[in-house]
C-alpha cells in the first residue's frame, strides 16, 4: 500500500485493491458486475439534490482516467513505479491525493468501499477533463430524452400559457406541466455543459478561471432574487461548486508544476519526474 | 381575536366569532382573501375609490361602507361604533341636528344604550331626516341602521325584531334612492344579520332557528356582495390593465388585485409604467378581463347559491351543520363518528342499542368468524378533535379543509384518537381473511405489501355498513380520474417520451401481480373484489396513507379527516404520532386566518409522482425559501465499455449491490 501515492485513502485499506492488470475480458470466477454498470438516476437542476450528486457522481467515478493508485501511466498499478512529483506534492501539503494525476486516485471513498450510496456519499469534481467528460454524457443522453418527445418545450408553454389553454388540474394541463418540467431539466443540463466544458477544456487555465469567476459574479449580481429558485441560479451554484474550483486547482497545479520544472524552490523530497502530467489531464 | 393554541375561543356556543370572516374578508378586499386583517386597518381598496370619487352621494355610501367594514373586527356591534365619525359627512346639516349625532356619539363610547337610542330616535323626526331630498333620506336610513345596531345592543325583549325591522326599512331607503354600488347596503344588512343572530343566539334558546335563519340570510347577501366587489374591481383591473399597457392576461380575481397593485406602483414611480393605448385597445381588453371574471363570479355565485339552497332543504336541525356548509352530509357524519357521537341514522331513528345488547351481537359476530365492530367508542380511546376545522366539497370528489376561527401557531388543529386510525396491523388482525393473507408469508413478494393490507382491509370492510369505519369509507372517492393510472389511451398519448409512462405501466403491472398473487393464496378474497377494484383500494392507500410510528413500530396508516389536506409548500402544518397521547395530531407552523384553506405538505417530490400518486401537479414546483427545483428527470447511465475503459470491471465490481 501507497501512502504517499494515494494519501488517506487508499490507507484505509481497500477490501479488494485492485492490483492485477485489468483485462478486457471479466474473470469468470468472480461475480458478473456488469449488472451494475448502469444506474438509473432521476436528475434536477439542484446541484445539491441527491439524484443530482448521484448522477454527477456516478458518472465522474465512471469517466475517472489514470490508476487507482494515482499515477497517470497505464492503468494497472504498474506505471507507477515511484513516487511522482504529484504524489510527492501531496506527501509534503498532507493532503489526499487532491494534486494527483489520477482521477481515481482523488476518490475519496472509491477503493475502500462500494460505491453504493453515491447520492448520500458523493464523489466530489475530480477534474477539468473528467467533469467536461460527466457534462458531455449528461447532455448527450438529455438530448437524447429531448429528441424522445413529440413537441417542443416552447409549443407546450405555448399552449399552457395561451389563450386556449387547458383548465387548471386539467388531465391535459397536468400532462403538459409533466412534459415542461422534463424538458427544461433536458435543456438546462445541455446549456450547462455548452457553457461550462469550454472553460473547464481551455488551454489556459487561469484566462478560463477569471472569465469563470466573472460570469458567476455577474450572474449572482443579476439575479432578481437571492432566495428564489431559477435555472439562471442553479448554473451559478454549479460553476460555485465545481467550475471556479476545478479551475483554480488546476491553475495552482500548474503553478506548482512549473515551480517543479524551474528547481528554483526549496527542494522537494521526490525526485523530478520524467514526465509531467499534461494539462488536459486535470 | 386568535386563539390559543390547543383551545377554541369562540364566541359563544354557536361557533367562532366570525362565522363568516372569509367573506368579509373577501368582500373588503375585492375578492381576495388576506390573512390577518388587522383590527380597525383601513380598506385600501375603498380609500383609493373615496380619493376619485366626486359624487357626495356615492362619498357618503363608500365612507360608510368604509367604516362598516373597517371598524367590524374591533367591534361587537360596529354600526354603533361607526357612529363617532359621522359629523365627517353631515356639514351641511344644522347645529341641532349635528349636536344630536354627537350626543349619539358621546353615548355609544360610553354605552349608555338606551341614552343613544332616546338621541336617535330625536335625531330621526329633526327635518334634516324627512324624507324629499336623496341626501335627507340617506341620513334617515343611516339612522335607522344606528338604531337597529343600539336595539341589538340594547338586547332587551324585542328589540331584534324591531332592529330587523329598522334594518330594512333603512335598505328599503338605500334601495329606492340610491344609484350607487348597492355594496355598502348590502353589507350592512349581513354585517346587522350576523349581530341580531348572535344576539338571539345569546338571549334564548328559541331564537336559534330565527339565528339560523338569519345567518344563512347573511351568508347569501355576503355572496352577493363578493359579486358586486368583483364587479367594483372589474372597474378597476380595467384601468389598471390599460395602465399595464395590457401586456399580462387577465384570468382571476387575483390577477385584478395584481393589476391594482401595479397601477399604484406605477403611478407612485411617476408613471413610468402607464402605457399610452388607443381606445379601441381599452375597450378590447376590457371585454376579455368582463368576460373571465363575469365566467369566474357567475360560477362561484351560482356555486355558492346552490350550496346555501341545498342546505336549506335540508332543513337540518343539527348545529354542526352549519360548519359543515358545502361539505354535506357525509362530512357530518364523520364529524359525528371522531367525536364518538352515534351516527345520523342511528340518531335519526332513535335506535339505541343497549351495551349489552352490543355486547351480544360482537360475541355473535366474533363466534361466527366476523370483524366485530362498533360505531361506539371504547371509553378509554383518546378523542378526537377538530373544532377549529371544516370540510369543504369544492365539487365532486375535490375537497379540503378549512379554519373555523383565526388560529396562531403551534396551534393544534387537529387530532385523530388512536381508535379512528387504520394502520397495517389492524388491518392484519381485525379481519379473519386478512389473518389469513398475513399467514401466507407472501409480504416479501408483494410489490407493497402494508399498501396491500390496507387495500384488502378497506375493500373487505367498505360493503359492511356497520363496520366501525364506514363513516370514513363514506367520503372516499369513488374514482381517481386525474391519475395517469386511470387515464384512457388518449390522455397516455400526452405523456409521449416521458418516462412517466413506465412508471404507470410498471404500477399497473405490479399492482395485477400484488391481485393475483393475493387471490391465488386467499382465493375467497377474489371473490370479495375485482382487480379494479384493487387498483381504486391501492390508489386510495398510495394517495391517503400517512407513515407514522406506533409504539415503536414503523407502519403506514390511513388518518380519518387528515388525509382530506390538500398539498402546499412551504409546509403550514406538521403531523405527527403521539404515542403519550395516543393521537394524530396536526399542529400549525404559521398563524392562519379564519376561512383559510389548511394545508399539508406532501414532500419535497417530483411533479411525475405528485401525478402519478395523487393526481395532481404543481406549476411552479420549486421551494423559494431554499431556492430547489422538485422536478426530475430519470437518466439511465452507463460505464464505458471495456473497449473504451479497462478499469471497467473494477469499476463495475465496485458499483456492486447498486441494484
Amino acid at each position: 500500500m501507497d501512502l504517499c501515492e494515494c494519501g488517506t485513502a487508499i490507507a484505509r485499506a481497500p477490501r479488494h485493491t485492485p492490483s492485477d492488470p485489468p483485462s478486457l475480458v471479466y474473470p469468470l470466477h468472480k461475480p458478473f458486475p456488469s449488472f451494475f454498470s448502469v444506474r438509473n438516476v432521476r436528475i434536477s437542476t439542484f446541484y445539491e439534490y441527491e439524484g443530482t450528486q448521484e448522477a454527477f457522481s456516478f458518472l465522474r467515478f465512471a469517466y475517472a482516467k489514470g490508476s487507482w493508485h494515482g499515477s497517470t501511466g497505464a492503468p494497472g498499478g504498474s506505471g507507477g513505479g515511484g513516487l511522482s512529483p504529484i504524489s510527492a506534492l501531496n506527501h509534503q501539503y498532507n493532503t489526499p491525493a487532491l494534486h494527483s494525476s489520477s482521477d481515481l486516485a482523488r476518490c475519496p471513498h472509491a477503493l475502500d468501499e462500494e460505491l453504493v450510496d453515491l447520492g448520500l456519499r458523493p464523489i466530489p469534481c475530480l477534474s477539468c477533463a473528467n467533469e467536461a467528460a460527466v457534462l458531455e454524457q449528461i447532455a448527450k443522453l438529455c438530448s437524447t430524452q429531448l429528441a424522445k418527445y413529440e413537441r417542443t418545450l416552447e409549443a407546450d408553454e405555448e399552449e399552457l400559457g395561451g389563450p386556449c389553454a387547458p383548465p387548471l388540474f386539467s388531465n391535459r394541463h397536468n400532462a403538459l406541466t409533466i412534459l415542461a418540467g422534463e424538458k427544461t431539466i433536458a435543456r438546462f443540463f445541455v446549456e450547462l455543459h455548452r457553457r461550462a466544458s469550454p472553460l473547464l477544456l481551455h488551454t489556459d487555465a487561469s484566462v478560463a478561471a477569471s472569465q469563470a469567476e466573472v460570469f458567476l459574479s455577474m450572474g449572482m449580481a443579476a439575479l432578481p432574487s437571492k432566495s428564489a429558485a431559477s435555472l439562471e441560479k442553479d448554473t451559478l451554484l454549479y460553476f460555485k461548486a465545481v467550475v471556479i474550483p476545478l479551475l483554480q486547482r488546476r491553475v495552482e497545479l500548474e503553478a506548482l508544476a512549473n515551480e517543479s520544472r524551474g528547481g528554483t524552490e526549496s527542494p522537494p523530497p521526490p525526485p523530478l519526474p520524467p514526465s509531467l502530467p499534461q494539462a488536459e489531464d486535470f | 381575536m386568535r386563539a390559543q393554541p390547543g383551545r377554541f375561543l369562540g364566541g359563544n356556543d354557536f361557533g367562532p366569532k366570525r362565522p363568516f370572516g372569509r367573506y368579509y374578508r373577501l368582500a373588503r378586499r375585492g375578492g381576495q382573501a388576506q390573512p390577518n386583517w388587522p383590527a380597525g386597518r383601513e380598506n385600501r381598496s375603498t380609500k383609493r375609490v373615496l380619493r376619485r370619487s366626486h359624487s357626495s352621494q356615492q362619498q357618503i355610501n363608500l365612507v360608510m361602507l368604509h367604516y362598516f367594514t373597517s371598524t367590524y373586527s374591533t367591534a361587537h356591534n360596529h354600526g354603533v361604533q361607526s357612529l363617532s365619525s359621522w359629523p365627517e359627512f353631515l356639514v351641511p346639516s344644522s347645529e341641532k341636528f349635528c349636536a344630536l349625532v354627537h350626543e349619539i356619539s358621546v353615548c355609544v363610547q360610553k354605552g349608555k344604550w338606551a341614552d343613544a337610542l332616546d338621541f336617535v330616535n330625536s335625531a330621526i323626526s329633526e327635518p334634516e331626516s324627512q324624507l324629499g331630498d336623496s341626501e335627507n333620506v340617506l341620513r334617515r336610513a343611516l339612522l335607522l341602521t344606528s338604531r337597529s345596531a343600539i336595539l341589538v345592543a340594547l338586547s332587551e325583549p324585542g328589540s331584534c325584531q324591531r332592529a330587523v325591522e329598522d334594518a330594512e326599512q333603512a335598505v328599503a331607503f338605500f334601495r329606492a334612492h340610491n344609484r350607487g354600488p348597492t355594496i355598502s347596503v348590502m353589507l350592512v344588512r349581513a354585517l346587522l344579520r350576523e349581530s341580531l343572530a348572535r344576539t338571539c343566539f345569546n338571549s334564548s334558546a328559541s331564537h336559534n332557528s330565527l339565528a339560523r335563519s338569519l345567518l344563512r340570510e347573511a351568508q347569501f347577501i355576503l355572496a352577493q356582495v363578493r359579486l358586486e366587489v368583483r364587479e367594483e374591481a372589474l372597474e378597476d383591473a380595467g384601468a389598471a390593465f390599460f395602465a399595464a399597457g395590457g401586456s399580462s392576461d387577465i384570468s382571476s380575481i387575483d390577477d385584478c388585485e395584481d393589476f391594482l397593485r401595479d397601477l399604484s406602483i406605477g403611478q407612485e414611480s411617476g408613471g413610468k409604467r402607464g402605457a399610452v393605448a388607443t381606445l379601441s385597445d381599452v375597450i378590447d381588453l376590457r371585454e376579455r378581463v368582463e368576460g373571465a371574471l363575469a365566467q369566474l363570479s357567475l360560477a362561484t355565485f351560482e356555486e355558492e347559491k346552490e350550496a346555501l339552497e341545498k342546505e336549506e332543504s335540508k332543513g337540518s336541525e343539527d348545529k354542526g351543520a352549519e360548519g359543515s356548509s358545502g361539505g354535506g352530509v357525509l362530512f357530518l357524519a364523520l364529524e359525528r363518528w371522531l367525536k364518538g357521537e352515534p351516527r345520523i341514522e342511528e340518531a335519526a331513528v332513535g335506535r339505541e342499542k343497549s351495551d349489552v345488547e352490543d355486547d351480544e351481537s360482537n360475541r355473535a359476530k366474533a363466534a361466527a368468524g366476523e370483524v366485530v365492530s362498533s360505531s361506539k367508542v371504547p371509553p378509554s380511546s383518546p378523542p378526537s378533535s377538530f373544532t377549529f376545522l371544516v370540510g369543504r366539497e369544492y365539487s365532486e370528489g375535490v375537497r379540503g379543509v378549512h379554519l373555523r376561527c383565526d388560529v396562531d401557531a403551534e396551534c393544534e388543529v387537529l387530532s385523530v384518537g388512536e381508535e379512528y386510525i387504520l394502520t397495517v396491523e389492524k388491518a392484519k388482525q381485525n379481519h379473519p381473511l386478512c389473518q389469513r393473507l398475513s399467514r401466507a408469508g407472501i409480504d416479501r413478494e408483494l410489490s407493497a405489501a402494508k399498501h396491500c393490507y390496507l387495500a384488502v382491509y378497506i375493500l373487505c370492510t367498505r360493503g359492511d355498513p356497520a363496520s366501525h369505519f364506514s363513516p370514513y369509507y363514506a367520503l372516499l372517492p369513488s374514482s381517481f380520474p386525474s391519475m395517469p393510472l386511470f387515464w384512457g389511451p388518449e390522455e397516455l398519448s400526452w405523456l409521449s417520451g416521458s418516462y412517466l409512462l413506465e412508471q404507470v405501466e410498471d404500477r399497473r403491472r405490479n399492482i395485477q401481480l400484488d391481485y393475483r398473487l393475493i387471490t391465488g393464496r386467499v382465493p375467497e378474497l377474489g371473490g370479495l373484489f375485482t382487480l379494479d377494484e384493487f387498483l381504486w383500494a391501492r390508489m386510495i392507500v398510495a394517495s391517503r396513507n400517512f407513515g407514522i410510528t406506533v409504539d415503536g413500530l414503523r407502519t403506514d396508516a390511513m388518518v380519518p379527516y387528515a388525509d382530506m389536506l390538500n398539498h402546499l409548500r412551504p409546509r403550514q402544518t406538521r403531523w405527527q404520532y403521539d404515542s403519550s397521547r395516543r393521537a394524530f395530531l396536526i399542529v400549525t407552523l404559521q398563524p392562519l386566518s379564519a376561512g383559510q384553506q389548511v394545508f399539508d405538505s406532501y414532500g419535497k417530490k417530483c411533479n411525475s409522482r405528485f401525478l402519478l400518486n395523487y393526481g395532481f401537479t404543481v406549476q411552479r414546483n420549486a421551494d423559494d425559501d431554499t431556492g430547489q427545483f422538485h422536478n426530475e428527470l430519470r437518466l439511465s447511465l452507463t460505464l464505458p465499455s471495456p473497449a473504451q475503459d479497462p478499469w471497467h470491471w473494477h469499476k463495475a465490481e465496485r458499483l456492486g449491490g447498486s441494484m
